[in-house]
């Protein structure tokens, strides 16, 4: 029984992670219809970003994490500015492959830049220790991702319920024409969006440096994740890409434990396949 | 009419010339790999644009075939000694019979979905190959061997060769393609990949032909693995089946021209010289040259969405537009 409640906290541990990629995804498919592949590259660079602010300054992940952000949210900024708007002229493929080919330049630039070897933080993090609840071993800095993917997201259904930044982009999701008459400025609700969601995942990309190692590569594996559960959970829907995002850290830390560390992953392909089929709209959708 | 066609004979001697000519002129080992691997992603390109390019359905999975076609060849041959010249067909026939299993299964679903469920699937099958020890595992599979006849398992010494024949299989498929583009088979297609909808109220089963169109492109695709591995003699999962691979051979059609006869070669061409080129000058910076790539990629995409098939007609129509415009104005 212990075991079974520590593999469910490990899982939803990993599944914080996976719902807060998700999230990212989830707001662009759900605002511009783009799948984007550059998604899991923004959580590459927030866990630079993460990584250089320990070895240079010494900071922990946790005090890093706003700088992390707003690092990725100008960034994410400046990327549709120059590349996304652009290309939201074209077809929807193009679209797509232009985000892919962008993941491409990240990977790579982070490659020619930070090297391609495998990097844990260099100093000592502060933040660290476990609490042992007899039952149930955590780790302090694994509360870290857990704590932020619930006050993302919070914010982010505040920010996209209650605000008028929020309600434009909703708007714009929903009839980007429409929003433009009524006085919405849609680019902008897509500059903000956009933006939002890079960072997300650089704030996601810094939680991970607790306990993840970093290489430029590391944020495919995630990506496909996050892809599903946006899949699973729904039409761009960010509550559904969370809640799916949860599930399925929880599905692969569970087949690791009991079925088989090689096919975990297996294991979320096949329930995601399995709830697609009997609900093609996503567990989560309407 | 006659002397239209009459031309039409000219140019296509003449590319059958500078088919020829092309391997000697430049006969260094670099350049014939480059050849070859242009014919290699034409084969992936056309064989992916009968799913992505006229039925519309978007799979970022198709290295899955890609690999069975390659593997099919290794392991026939490592268990049962089989010369890759029947090897080949086997693996297509195994694609066509698990495209045919996967495309029931995921052609329902529409859109980026689709695309997410063919990727998923994939990585499925990438996790498999790599967990499987009789198929090499991680490690892959290495199948060359002096002791074989080269002709009969087409292990040749001259790199020449394989670009010849390379180059006649892409021909052989062009005039295949350039064939059903005319049939029935792709009309309906297009008009699937137009509206589904209405494609089904006159009379088309959607739901067939785009399993059909899945098997034929999992097919060619397969066909194009196993030419990669006779020319490659090894192979591994990371190699052969990564996202990055189902992306690219996309990535190939899109550039050239989804939907039509010649932009998946026009694509293959013009991609893998550059990712050749970039990849043997500027590799002593690490990761420079896929970089450059990648901004290469980014900016053709954006500026020619519909491809490079494309640009002939833009600049003419650019033509007729300065043209007309010039006419107005002194009316003016």
């Amino acid at each position: 029984m212990s075991v079974f409640l520590q593999g469910l906290y490990e899982g939803i541990i990993n599944g914080s992670i996976l719902a807060l990629i998700a999230m990212g995804i989830a707001l662009v498919w759900g605002v511009m219809n783009i799948l984007s592949f550059s998604q899991g590259e923004f959580l590459m660079l927030g866990m630079f970003v993460s990584y250089y602010a320990n070895r240079l300054l010494g900071l922990d992940p946790i005090v890093a994490m706003p700088l992390s952000a707003l690092v990725l949210f100008v960034l994410g900024i400046i990327i549709y500015k120059l590349i996304i708007a652009r290309a939201l002229r074209g077809p929807i493929l193009s679209q797509r492959l232009i985000t892919f080919a962008l993941s491409m330049v990240l990977v790579y630039s982070a490659q020619l830049f930070f090297g391609a070897e495998y990097k844990t933080l260099p100093n000592p993090v502060k933040f660290s220790g476990t609490i042992d609840l007899g039952f149930l071993t955590i780790a302090k800095q694994k509360l870290v991702p857990f704590l932020l993917a619930l006050i993302v997201a919070g914010l982010l259904f505040w920010f996209l319920r209650y605000t008028r930044m929020g309600k434009a982009i909703q708007a714009t999701s929903m009839d980007r024409y429409a929003a433009g008459l009524v006085g919405i400025n849609p680019d902008r609700a897509y500059t903000i969006s956009f933006a939002l969601a890079s960072a997300v995942a650089g704030a996601a990309g810094c939680a991970l440096t607790y306990y993840y190692y970093l290489y430029p590569n590391v944020g495919a594996t995630f990506q496909l994740w996050g892809f599903i559960a946006v899949a699973m959970g729904g039409f761009g829907s960010i509550t559904g890409a969370f809640l799916s995002g949860l599930l399925m850290g929880i599905a692969d830390t569970l087949t690791g434990l009991y079925v088989n560390t090689a096919i975990k992953y297996i294991g979320v392909c096949v329930v995601f396949l399995v709830a697609v089929s009997f609900r093609p709209k996503g567990i989560f959708g309407k | 009419m006659k002397k239209l066609s009459s031309k039409r004979y000219l140019l296509w001697a003449g590319i059958l010339v500078i088919l020829i000519v092309l391997p000697l002129l430049f006969n260094t080992a670099f350049s014939h790999h480059i050849m070859t691997m242009m014919c290699i992603w034409a084969l992936l390109g056309m064989g992916w644009n009968f799913i992505g390019g006229y039925a519309g359905q978007i799979s970022n999975g198709h290295a899955i075939y890609y690999a069975f076609g390659a593997y099919a060849n290794a392991m026939l041959l490592q268990w049962f000694n089989l010369s890759p010249w029947i090897a080949m067909w086997v693996g297509c026939l195994l694609s066509a019979g698990i495209a045919f299993l996967i495309g029931k299964g995921l052609l329902r679903f529409r859109g980026h979905v689709f695309a997410i469920a063919t990727m998923a699937v994939a990585e499925c099958v990438r996790l498999i190959f790599i967990n499987t020890k009789a198929v090499g595992g991680a490690t892959g599979v290495y199948i060359f061997s002096a002791k074989l006849n080269p002709i009969l398992y087409m292990q040749f010494s001259s790199t020449r060769t394989y670009v010849y024949l390379y180059m006649a299989i892409v021909v052989c498929v062009l005039l295949f393609v350039r064939w059903l583009n005319k049939t029935k088979f792709c009309y309906y297609l297009r008009a699937i990949n137009g509206n589904e909808t209405a494609a089904e109220s006159a009379g088309i089963n959607a739901a067939n032909y785009k399993l059909l169109a899945y098997m034929l492109s999992a097919v060619i695709v397969s066909l194009a693995g196993s030419l990669y591995m006779q020319f490659m003699l090894y192979t591994d999962p990371s190699m052969i089946l990564t996202s990055n691979i189902s992306m690219m051979i996309v990535l190939v059609t899109v550039m050239g021209g989804v939907g039509t006869v010649y932009g998946p070669i026009i694509g293959a061409i013009v991609l893998t010289y550059i990712s050749e080129y970039t990849r043997v000058y500027l590799s002593h910076y690490n990761g420079l040259d896929m970089v450059i790539y990648g901004v290469l990629v980014i900016l053709i995409v954006l500026f020619i969405p519909d491809g490079l098939i494309s640009i002939p007609g833009r600049i003419k129509r650019h033509r007729e537009r300065r043209h007309t415009a010039g006419k107005e104005a002194p009316a003016k």
